[in-house]
């Protein structure tokens, strides 16, 4: 049995459909993600509905659009990886996380084999780390700065007050 | 331990890839559980200079293409358009030092057979000693970590 990881090359470490073999034309609704997430899936009502009025609201559109087109193309790479969807609950505490944090650059987006979403801002050595657990907790992992050279620290935290609990995320996240 | 002039290559995952980039991401880094336990007691990487001691970083990764595509019958995950290595130094994964926990990082020859350049980036203290949960953070931090060290990248097989 091939095995990416360390380890025993034995079996892998859920049983799960095979990946599909097929890799000619896809379907549109495969295109569009096997989560059948649409490119607004992100954005509010109002931003689908209405023209932006000023430079930084269409810069702010364009950039939830591209987040959103990744979250679509890593969905589609999931199931082909995996046979299965991305973690309903971790994609719903990424979107939400995007959402409500308006002004947040577009982070490095990579899922692991558990479906779960990894978020990451990176700014010289600086760096951010987010894996959404779901749609409320997750797991940070920060790279920063200090008077003693770069310092790594990571815990636990809840989406609503992660921010403001750990501020160089915020920097970074914001950079 | 491997020397710590030399380096390793990751196999990432196209779905670890960061979409808009073809960058690894630390998903790409990934200790495994199964059912409340590690599968994962390393992390499975290949040794660069085992095959090609001498060269530049795409002549090496070439010579790793060749060897995971040969037939030699050692199981060996092959790579494809999709995929990527994430090159990683020896020395910085040796140099790595988590202070909460005091986790190291160790590189390791790991041949399944004869001439096999895989090898292992091995945790210490292991896995064994790691709270057997998803949510542990520490083990994003060592994600992260190898994440920021990959110092060169290529996709699995190179475009035509």
């Amino acid at each position: 049995m091939e095995s990416e990881f360390g380890g025993l090359y034995d079996e892998p470490l859920q049983k799960r459909p095979a990946a599909n073999p097929r890799h000619g034309r896809r379907s549109a609704q495969h295109e569009q993600g096997a989560a059948g997430a649409s490119v607004e899936e992100l954005l509010t009502p109002q931003e689908v509905g209405s023209a932006a009025v000023g430079d930084e609201q269409i810069a702010e559109l364009e950039q939830k659009k591209a987040v959103q087109q990744e979250l679509v193309a890593l969905d589609a790479a999931f199931y082909d990886d995996y046979g299965v969807k991305l973690d309903a609950s971790s994609r719903a505490g990424f979107l939400c996380f995007m959402r409500y944090s308006s002004g947040a650059a577009a982070p490095l987006l990579g899922a692991e084999s558990t479906g779960h979403l990894i978020a990451t801002w990176v700014a010289g050595e600086e760096c951010l780390s987010v894996r959404f657990l779901d749609r409320y907790r997750l797991n940070y992992a920060v790279a920063a700065n200090t008077e003693h050279g770069l310092q790594r620290r990571w815990g636990t935290a809840h989406a609503l007050t992660f921010l403001d609990q750990v501020p160089e995320a915020k920097r970074l996240a914001f950079n | 331990m491997l020397p710590a002039t030399d380096h390793v290559a990751r196999s990432c995952k196209n779905s670890s890839l960061d979409k808009r980039t073809g960058r690894p991401t630390p998903a790409s880094f990934e200790f495994r559980l199964n059912d409340g336990d590690w599968h994962d007691t390393y992390l499975s990487v290949n040794w660069l200079e085992f095959l090609l001691p001498q060269g530049d970083f795409s002549a090496k990764l070439a010579q790793l293409r060749a060897f995971l595509l040969g037939d030699h019958g050692l199981p060996v995950i092959k790579p494809t358009v999709n995929t990527a290595f994430a090159v990683i130094p020896v020395a910085d994964i040796h140099a790595a030092q988590l202070t909460e926990g005091a986790t190291t990082l160790e590189c390791r020859h790991a041949p399944q057979g004869d001439g096999d350049p895989h090898s292992g980036i091995y945790p210490n203290p292991g896995v064994d000693q790691w709270p057997a949960n998803r949510d542990a953070a520490a083990h994003l931090a060592i994600q992260q970590l190898l994440f920021q060290k990959t110092c060169h990248v290529e996709r699995g097989i190179l475009a035509a």
